[in-house]
């Protein structure tokens, strides 16, 4: 029921907020720290198709397939946000770690 | 939740822990470098500048000398550590000869990795505390992770005995320690949970920080992505995971 809820109200989120990156980006990173990671992967997907330049979306996105037990997902997120900004330390820092595993 | 810091250091911590390594190749600096990040005080000692250059920054003293010059590592102030390890590779005469100075010196703990089953042998006889073969545990490991893809770490803590790190098998995921009835179902032990909590950093970016609770209490829940640590005997274990 709860659970129900929690959906419809994340919905009804996304669909405010579906035509802004950052709200997309900021929503994703709300649906992460509430371990709502599916919804998280929605969210920053969402963000990268309305902005695919978006590094820290892909960075975001990565994180959230970890979280998802996705290490190829999450590491295809990484590579990107990387393409999109070779700087992107946490991000390089992230592909290292999933190197060593 | 329980976290705990291995060297100590903390005001509950009591004093830091104090270690030497010789040899600063690949095993020694790998070494050397967990031990500091862990907060400990290390003496990374190699006959090499130029290795102890690379890894300066990571320890918190690199020493160039001889350490089979029982006068040079006394002034290096080994006699001073809790433990010693030796990590000279291939160079087995120089191993032998430094562990027996070590244990002249009255070092409390000398560990000492091997490279050869007549190498391993002497160290026994000249008093090695502890004896490591890097190369034959870890292909040890990597052979049973192939076997048993969902144990992701094992220490033998006696012969036939284990302590593993593993997922959580599907019967006792989203159920209680206490409902999952490890002990009195299977006769083992989880004495530990490792749990990812998402967090945001400084940057306002998304990240994973792992979670420790060492004895988990009865009413933890076990959850899909959860690592458990589990004591038993080997058969019982194995019988746990199935």
């Amino acid at each position: 029921m709860a659970a129900g809820k929690n959906k419809a109200q994340f919905s009804a989120k996304m669909s405010r907020a579906s035509k802004e990156p950052a709200a997309l980006l900021a929503l994703g990173k709300s649906a992460f720290l509430s371990e709502c990671y599916a919804e998280a992967v929605e969210a920053y997907t969402r963000c990268i198709a309305l902005d695919p330049r978006n590094a820290a979306a892909y960075y975001n996105l990565g994180v959230a397939w970890q979280a998802l037990g996705k290490p190829r997902e999450a590491n295809r997120a990484f590579v990107k946000a990387l393409e999109i900004d070779p700087k992107h330390k946490a991000a390089q820092h992230a592909l290292n770690l999933l190197a060593a595993y | 939740m329980v976290y705990f810091s291995p060297c100590g250091g903390s005001p509950r911590g009591g004093p830091v822990k104090q270690f030497a390594v010789i040899g600063a190749g690949r095993f020694g600096a790998s070494v050397a470098k967990t031990l500091s990040e862990q907060g400990c005080d290390v003496i990374l000692i190699d006959n090499n500048a130029e290795r102890l250059r690379a890894l300066d920054d990571l320890v918190t003293q690199a020493i160039e000398l001889d350490a089979t010059d029982e006068k040079a590592l006394a002034a290096a102030g080994i006699a001073e550590v809790d433990a010693v390890v030796l990590a000279l590779g291939r160079r087995m005469e120089e191993s032998i000869l430094i562990t027996m100075l070590l244990k002249e010196m009255g070092i409390k703990q000398v560990i000492v990795k091997a490279t050869s089953e007549a190498h391993y042998k002497i160290l026994t006889r000249i008093g090695a505390d502890r004896i490591v073969f890097p190369e034959r545990e870890m292909g040890v490991k990597v052979a049973n992770s192939l076997i048993n893809p969902t144990i992701l770490d094992y220490i033998e803590v006696a012969p036939g005995y284990n302590i593993i790190e593993t997922r959580p098998p599907e019967d006792i995921v989203g159920k209680s320690l206490e409902e999952s009835k490890a002990r009195s179902r299977y006769g083992v032990d989880i004495i530990a949970l490792k749990r990812m909590k998402p967090v945001l950093d400084a940057a306002g970016d998304s990240r994973l920080e792992e979670e420790v609770t060492i004895v988990p209490h009865a009413h933890e829940v076990i959850n899909e992505n959860d690592t458990i640590i589990v004591i038993g005997r080997e058969d019982l274990l194995a019988e746990f995971r199935r």
